[in-house]
């Protein structure tokens, strides 16, 4: 068989060889709960960051969006004619956000709660555009591709009323598939673009964000008199990064670098104060990549029980060989 | 129906892929605008449009937003984002939001302008009997470690100032 035939043969089956559908169920439960979290952190400051007097109010945050986003000024617009207030929709909106998310979470007519999801987390994004960071961009990708894949076919109500076929299917390994070479493109662009930096190779961009008071947590100022550690971390961050569309495809590799990214985004959340964003990125490669981690973990176990087994035999036969010789 | 939802992943892949490399930021630019608009409002859909730092060359530099309210008893209030815009907001993801926010304020002058009206009316309805309300945006370029270490001071830049007075 030719390579070409062969790399086509194993590329086919990368695609499209069916996959249990049980990760893209944990993949949901664990963003919509991510989500509905988000949303509880928010309450407290909902009006002041979504009101129509906000710290920046609404003709100004609508004025700042494209043409063709949708503000929530202009949501508003379409149910203004039954007269609740502008504050009163305002509150209305982040319940039904919360209703919606609890849907997808419990796997409710999970692809309608899928589209209102993210539909709603797109206008939320729209109507702050100044304030959206990272956190949001990593939500809204996992929401976008929810929409799509067979979210409801594991550990969701649909399944269990049997309304959904929860058998192996390509629809899982396609969806899967996508969305892990997405993280992929991600993290290889991110560690690239780090890469190019000469800040990143000296140190001197880690230690400024760890010194500014914008992610301050702890005093770092210290660390200027030991930049080997700096650089150490920050060739760490950029080797993790860059290397992640790589190990991530070796099994012998897979589970040290899921526990490099986890440990890298603990390191992000812990000392820049950046939790919910930490969390996220850990769960999207949870997602991701721990199903296949996992089934790493137990391929080895059962191959050093093997081993130790196999040893014991030996072991047995090269103490019942006297007893023959004899 | 197979084979439709597979070339519309891949070309999904592509696209993001061109996104996320900055290959479409600058594709047909004035000869292909519809291209470069088309890909641009499917990425703005999922926001693949993003391109990933995660604490990138921009994120070493600090702004610091100032506000100095003036009451009609004389006295003084200042708030100031140094102190993490505690004074706003009630926890720390939301106060990370606005690291965001300064970036855009620093970067366009008419987004100064209005933020600053906005601001400065927020301020205004809140604080009852201000008379006067300063808004003012600073850079800040700390030291390298090595400067850091010969004691050298971060530098420190207004990028815009305005006040609003009430008559």
């Amino acid at each position: 068989m030719s390579i070409v035939k062969s790399s086509w043969i194993s590329l086919h089956r990368f695609f499209t060889f069916p996959l249990p559908p049980a990760s893209l169920g944990i993949f949901r439960i664990l963003i919509a709960s991510f989500t509905i979290l988000q949303a509880f952190l928010w309450y407290p400051d909902w009006l002041s960051f979504f009101g129509p007097d906000a710290l920046v109010q609404w003709e100004i945050s609508n004025a700042l969006v494209p043409e063709m986003s949708i503000h929530i000024s202009r949501l508003y617009q379409l149910f203004a004619f039954s007269g609740i207030s502008e504050t009163q929709f305002v509150i209305i909106f982040f319940w039904i956000y919360v209703f919606v998310a609890l849907g997808l979470l419990i796997g409710w007519h999970t692809r309608s709660f899928a589209i209102l999801t993210w539909f709603w987390h797109y206008v939320i994004m729209c109507s702050i555009d100044i304030y959206v960071y990272g956190v949001d961009i990593f939500l809204q990708i996992a929401l976008f591709y929810f929409m799509f894949m067979p979210i409801n076919k594991a550990l969701s109500l649909d399944a269990f009323r049997k309304s959904v076929n929860k058998n192996p299917s390509w629809t899982v390994t396609l969806s899967m598939r996508v969305f892990q070479i997405h993280l992929c493109l991600i993290y290889l662009s991110s560690g690239y673009e780090k890469m190019l930096s000469p800040g990143w190779w000296n140190g001197n961009t880690l230690w400024r964000s760890l010194v500014q008071p914008d992610f301050n947590q702890f005093s770092f100022e210290w660390l200027a008199n030991y930049p080997w550690i700096v650089i150490t971390l920050s060739c760490f961050t950029m080797f993790i990064e860059a290397g992640y569309c790589i190990a991530m495809w070796i099994p012998r590799m897979r589970v040290f670098w899921l526990a490099a990214i986890i440990l890298l985004h603990s390191g992000i959340a812990v000392f820049l104060g950046l939790w919910l964003f930490g969390l996220i990125m850990i769960l999207l490669s949870v997602s991701a990549f721990g199903y296949d981690a996992l089934l790493d973990i137990r391929h080895w176990y059962k191959k050093r029980k093997l081993r130790r087994t196999n040893s014991m035999q030996f072991q047995t036969i090269d103490g019942a060989h006297p007893i023959i010789m004899g | 129906m197979k084979k439709i939802i597979y070339i519309a992943s891949f070309i999904h892949l592509i696209i993001v892929s061109l996104a996320i490399f900055h290959v479409i930021d600058g594709v047909g630019k004035g000869r292909r605008p519809l291209i470069e608009k088309s890909a641009s409002f499917y990425c703005s859909i999922n926001y693949s449009l993003w391109h990933f730092g995660f604490i990138s060359h921009d994120d070493v530099r600090s702004n610091e937003l100032e506000l100095i309210i003036y009451n009609i008893n004389g006295s003084v209030t200042k708030y100031s984002t140094l102190d993490g815009f505690k004074f706003f907001v009630s926890n720390n993801d939301l106060k990370n939001r606005f690291y965001g926010f300064k970036i855009t304020n620093a970067a366009d002058v008419l987004i100064q302008d209005l933020c600053a009206r906005s601001v400065a009316t927020r301020m205004m309805n809140l604080h009852a009997g201000t008379t006067r309300v300063s808004y003012t945006i600073r850079s800040i370029i700390y030291p390298t470690m090595e400067g850091y270490s010969k004691n050298e001071p971060m530098k420190t830049q207004t990028v815009y100032t305005t006040d609003f007075i009430l008559h």
